[in-house]
């Protein structure tokens, strides 16, 4: 507006001072036309500035969306490989449709950990109450952690392997109440475990896996057969998310069954228990929000479970002050309190405390065992839904932990 | 209290543009060498559609700067003058921005419903959607058209599935209030449609992250399976109707747009911009921010000009219930977010916990009366105009927002025919309690007086709004000091009559009358629990060849004035 402050002072220098046009009005309207006339003379089109210009382009063309997640067309994936992979990014393409859409996906990271996805999915049949999915991927993970079974791995312990695998599932849901969805899932997936990958050396003073396990002290380590999974799982979701304070509760349950197709070694089902209530407190000032999570891997009889696919515990979305993959076994055991606070419309505070432990089944899981860290930090993001969050985590085995992390816990 | 008189401040302007500075650029017109009153004033009506406008082009505008700009950047003259576009009597003159209604004339109730409405419903046997809604605004929706006047464009809105009557209802409301305050809106109706009553034109088409495209029945399912139904299926909607006119964009809260030629009093110190503030709070217009004006040019005898609407009221009324700071906070303040990180979330604003959503009417959004502190009222994020206004600009236009009687008040809610009853005294209630805390704090910020009169009898009179509102008792004493005044040089001449009055009128005195064209009077009144009333109204009267014409008014303000508390950005 830097413009048409310019024209006005020449309007009103011209008035103050008697130029010709407003020497002498001989009433309001015309002392006031004349100021318009003498503005006339000297208009100029509206000019935006660079960064406004900018972003008018941005919000105008869509082009955050275009660019990171575009309904057609290509885009850019950023991120979505598992923890520790580093940052990741990639090429990636879909066509979608109000009834179809179709992706294809693909991120890298620097420790050459890489990923490629397909999904078609049909996510509002029957007037938006069913849904079915086909997604597959192939991907590689060359630096994963392991350190040990059970809740007294060592963390000198600590070491690399590579971890790949090829999976497809199909999943069919139906949700006929908006609170309640239910589907079920079968796939294949085709892992293969071996010496880690990734740049030259690896992580600095981490050695590859097959220098401190075997195949009894890591289970699969040698042979890695191809699965053919199924199963069923329930979700009861009545969180209320469009209150400024998130409030209510959700529950999931899920199984799933894994048959060893190669060796008949490797069978088990997987059990998961997630459960998280929000609790408005102060009206809706402060929100208690709590997380329990219970997973447990039974082998089928004279099989056992391959250390691969044994749940972990440990690092920003668990235990967050602890290292990703600290500790990993058949059955984990997951509790989580935050105390939010709201400080403006992007920024929150948070006070939280977490506690876990892993065990060689449910009978084994013990109070000593658990694993306990506390913390504080903040939530980027507008209104409930955070977009990046910062924490220091104190009390954990490996220290105070700093966690920067996309997305929210739970 | 500044008591320099309007002579010397002129000066001061010219000095002001002969330097450069430009700081206090306005009133251009009005400033003009010349008398200090013209044959015409007071002007009723701004004639600022003079100039052609036909080069005008369209601006856009980007949501995201408009943020950023006003939030970490002080825009706009923050000179606290008096508002710039008000005639000589302290009023704003009928312009392409506003049309006084209920504050110069009374309005039936009836006549205050029907507000903008060009029909007494908007029905249609079937609706052609012609384009898709776009993607400003929480609520979606669509274009259509209903086939037998396909000329006659409306954007409908669905209310969300959680909160049915919300939005519509606010919008309903909004444009209704607005209207009889005086704004330029669209006219705006509440429709049942069932989604059989739909159909997608062959040419329709919208526009998203895919670009422009067909229009398609996924995107009409997409609208209906967010929508909150009736019982029978139905959806009820709002349609706005697109005005007459070509769109060319929003008008900023600030500077002037730089190629209308009309447009020549920054906007930031526009009386009904300014004012506007008070008209927000009301009715807690936390969305009041330029992307929900618009502009359009339209042609009027042979000649093009920009009008300018207020528009999209459908998050007034705190109707977007997720966003607690709504009316409270900007979205972003340095000393409350420092305050907040600092105390760890122990502290927490007293607003904060006077409303909780969940317990009341998903019809009613964040709005209440028991938090609403009128000074403190805020918009999402700083607007130029609303820091700018002062005292003067707040009394006027809470005389304006007292005009509304309960009755009318109810009768606006009853037009958004919310199917809660409960709902809606709940609305009303809250705009009643808010209008009378509006008047409290506002009626009495400035000496109160007005419509000042002088009789050709030499009797003079005149009323004091804060006390005919019922929020104020009478004042102690007004001390009236009159003299002759010298039109030409715009300053008093003579001898000065100091007078004293108890009650509202009064005899001038007849040695200042007597053979006087001008007369210039000063009214400080006197009351213990408002000592802001001595800072004097300043009253010209004009003989006329029946009498005296009240020619001119202006209160002076009080620095510091209390009319709305800091804003903690500007400077």
């Amino acid at each position: 507006m830097g413009s048409s402050l310019g024209s006005l002072v020449c309007v009103a220098v011209a008035a103050v001072f008697g130029d010709a046009p407003l020497q002498s009005p001989q009433s309001r309207a015309e002392a006031l036309e004349a100021a318009r006339a003498a503005r006339a003379a000297a208009l100029v089109p509206y000019a935006p500035t660079t960064p406004e210009a900018i972003l008018f382009a941005i919000e105008d063309r869509y082009l955050f969306e275009r660019m990171l997640n575009a309904p057609r067309g290509l885009f850019a994936r950023l991120g979505g490989l598992p923890t520790g992979s580093g940052l990741a990014g990639g090429p990636a393409g879909r066509y979608s449709t109000h009834t179809v859409s179709a992706t294809i996906t693909s991120a890298a990271s620097l420790q050459r950990a890489w990923e490629i996805a397909a999904a078609l999915e049909f996510p509002t049949l029957a007037d938006d109450h069913v849904f079915i999915a086909l997604h597959g991927r192939k991907r590689e993970l060359p630096l994963e952690d392991f350190s040990g079974l059970g809740p007294d791995a060592e963390d000198s312990d600590r070491t690399s392997y590579r971890y790949r695998d090829l999976l497809v599932d199909v999943t069919a849901g139906v949700s006929p109440i908006d609170s309640l969805t239910v589907a079920g899932s079968f796939g294949r997936l085709q892992p293969a475990v071996g010496p880690r990958g990734g740049p030259a050396g690896g992580r600095a003073g981490v050695p590859s896996i097959e220098t401190r396990f075997d195949d009894d002290s890591a289970p699969g380590l040698d042979q890695q057969p191809a699965f053919d999974r199924f199963g069923l799982a329930v979700r009861v979701d009545a969180t209320d998310e469009s209150l400024g304070s998130r409030t209510g509760s959700r529950l999931d349950v899920a199984w799933r069954r894994y048959v060893d197709r190669d060796l008949d070694t490797y069978s088990f089902d997987h059990w998961i228990l997630d459960g998280r209530q929000y609790v408005p407190i102060l009206t809706g000032a402060r929100t208690l929000a709590v997380r329990a999570r219970f997973e447990h891997l039974a082998p089928a009889a004279g099989a056992t479970v391959p250390f691969y696919l044994r749940p972990t515990l440990g690092g920003p979305d668990s235990i967050r002050g602890l290292r990703s993959y600290r500790f990993r076994d058949r059955t984990l055991a997951l509790l989580q309190a935050e105390y939010r606070w709201p400080v403006n419309a992007f920024l929150g505070g948070v006070f939280f405390y977490d506690a876990g432990t892993v065990a060689d089944g449910p009978s084994r899981l013990t109070l000593r065992s658990f694993t306990h860290d506390f913390g504080l930090g903040l939530r980027m993001g507008f209104l409930s839904q955070s977009f990046l969050r910062a924490e220091v985590a104190f009390g954990g085995t490996d220290g105070t932990a700093l966690v920067l992390r996309f997305g929210d816990v739970f | 209290m500044s008591s320099e008189r309007p002579r010397a401040k002129r000066r001061r302007l010219a000095l002001a543009l002969a330097a450069g500075l430009g700081a206090t650029v306005v009133a251009a017109a009005d400033q003009a060498p010349g008398p200090r009153f013209y044959p015409d004033d007071p002007i009723p009506v701004d004639h600022d559609r003079t100039q052609d406008a036909s080069g005008v082009r369209p601006q856009d505008l980007s949501e995201t700067y408009d943020f950023l700009e006003h939030t970490f950047v002080a825009r706009g003259d923050r000179a606290r003058i008096r508002a710039v576009n008000v005639n000589t009597v302290d009023e704003v003159p009928d312009s392409s921005w506003f049309t006084n209604r209920i504050g110069r004339r009374p309005m039936s109730v009836a006549e205050i419903v029907r507000g903008p409405d060009r029909v007494d419903r908007l029905e249609a046997p079937e609706w052609v959607i012609v384009a898709g809604k776009g993607p400003a605004g929480f609520q979606p929706g669509f274009r259509a058209v209903d086939p037998r006047r396909p000329d006659e464009l409306f954007q409908f809105e669905v209310d969300l599935e959680d909160h049915a009557d919300l939005a519509s209802g606010a919008e309903l409301i909004g444009t209704t209030f607005y209207h009889a305050i005086g704004y330029h809106v669209v006219d705006t109706y509440l429709v049942n449609v069932h989604p059989s009553q739909l159909r997608i034109g062959e040419t329709a088409t919208i526009r998203d992250a895919s670009g422009r495209r067909r229009f398609a029945q996924g995107d009409l399912d997409e609208v209906i399976r967010l929508a909150a139904k009736n019982p029978d299926g139905s959806i009820r909607m709002s349609a706005g109707r697109f005005v007459e006119g070509r769109p060319i964009g929003n008008f900023r809260y600030h500077g002037t747009r730089p190629d209308d030629p009309n447009d020549i009093h920054p906007h930031e110190h526009r009386r009904e911009l300014r004012g506007n503030r008070v008209f927000c709070a009301w009715l807690n217009h936390d969305d009041s921010r330029a992307l929900n004006t618009l502009e359009m040019l339209v042609t009027a005898d042979g000649r093009q000009f920009v009008r300018h609407y207020m528009f999209d009221f459908g998050s007034i009324l705190g109707s977007s219930p997720e966003r607690w700071w709504s009316g409270h906070a900007y979205l972003y303040e340095p000393d409350s977010t420092l305050r907040g990180l600092r105390t760890l979330g122990i502290w927490i604003p007293p607003w904060r916990t006077m409303i909780d959503p969940r317990r009341q009417s998903p019809a009613v959004g964040r709005f209440d009366a028991a938090s609403f502190d009128p000074p403190a009222w805020r918009p999402e994020y700083p607007n130029p105009a609303f820091d700018n206004m002062r005292a003067d600009d707040a009394f006027w236009a809470a005389r304006i927002v007292n005009r509304f009687t309960d009755d009318a008040i109810r009768a606006v809610v009853a037009k958004a025919a919310y199917r809660e009853a409960e709902a809606a005294r709940v609305i009303a209630d809250a705009l009643i309690t808010r209008r009378d805390r509006i008047a409290r704090t506002w009626l009495t910020g400035v000496n109160p007086i007005v419509d000042p009169q002088l009789s050709a009898d030499g009797r003079w009179s005149f009323a004091n709004a804060a006390v005919d509102a019922g929020v104020a008792t009478p004042a102690a004493e007004y001390r009236l000091t009159w003299s002759r005044f010298d039109n030409a040089t715009g300053v008093p001449v003579g001898p000065t009559e100091e007078t004293r009055a108890a009650t509202l009128d009064g005899r001038a005195p007849t040695s200042i009358l007597n053979g006087s064209e001008f007369v210039a009077l000063t009214v400080r009144s006197i009351h213990p629990d408002h000592p802001v009333w001595q800072a004097p109204v300043h009253i010209h009267f004009r003989r006329t060849a029946s009498g005296w014409d009240t020619v001119g008014l202006e209160r002076e303000v009080v620095e510091g004035d209390g009319a709305q508390k800091r804003n903690p950005i500007a400077p």
